[in-house]
């Protein structure tokens, strides 16, 4: 390795990487697919919760 | 800045009983959303969703953020560094996300809970038990946990210039 340049990503950045970036992309496709209202907006919005009844 | 000695020693001491219970933590809301799921009874459900309030508002949302804290502290006071190692920053980089989505996430568990207190039998069915985000919350502090424990090699661009300068010296 030549030491007067930077060196590059190391393998197991990469290879954890695609992991992550593909399982993202199928969960994505699992709540697009779902109709899923999961996403970072639902996250302290006033309209997050689910309507459910309530007693009296 | 490197810390000494003891204060290093401290300071890890503090980290990892944190972190541990914070993984803890996770794992007991997650047991209580399995419950809240699974459960046929009105009252398991209202506990379970009472006790994952608790839980989240009093457990785990200051055990990340301490935790994030004396992360940051022993990256920094350490020869190890914040953004010097890629094992370090992506430790940092999920541990900051999951902090960030449980602080977010806390106003959507306590309103399910009041929600909780006062439905009717049909209505507690459509709760649910927030696994998703425990799930995904107890994958990314395994995945930190076991990040920190292999302590994988790789400088990044930063630390290799830090290391160059270093070294002429």
């Amino acid at each position: 390795m030549n030491e007067s340049e930077p060196p590059g990503l190391p393998r197991w950045v990469k290879i954890s990487g695609a992991a992550v970036a593909l399982l993202l992309l199928g969960m994505i496709a699992v709540m697009v697919i779902s109709g899923g209202d999961h996403g970072p907006g639902r996250h302290g919005a006033e309209g997050a919760i689910r309507p459910a009844m309530t007693a009296g | 800045m490197t810390m000494s000695r003891g204060w290093r020693k401290a300071a890890l001491a503090v980290h990892l009983t944190v972190s541990a219970s914070w993984i803890g933590a996770v794992l007991a809301y997650l047991v209580l959303g399995i419950a809240a799921v699974t459960s046929e009874q009105n009252s398991t459900i209202r506990g379970a969703w009472i006790a994952m309030e608790l839980i989240g508002r009093f457990a785990i949302v200051p055990l990340a953020l301490v935790s994030l804290t004396t992360g940051v502290v022993m990256a920094v006071g350490t020869k190890w560094g914040l953004f010097r190692y890629y094992w370090v920053l992506i430790s940092f980089v999920l541990t900051t996300f999951a902090t960030v989505i449980v602080v977010l996430h806390m106003p959507d568990v306590s309103g399910i809970a009041d929600q909780a207190r006062v439905s009717s039998r049909s209505g507690m069915r459509d709760l649910g038990g927030d696994l998703f985000h425990a799930g995904g919350g107890l994958t990314v502090l395994v995945a930190v946990l076991v990040l920190n424990v292999v302590k994988p090699p790789g400088l990044t661009r930063y630390g290799w210039r830090r290391q160059q300068q270093t070294t002429d010296r």
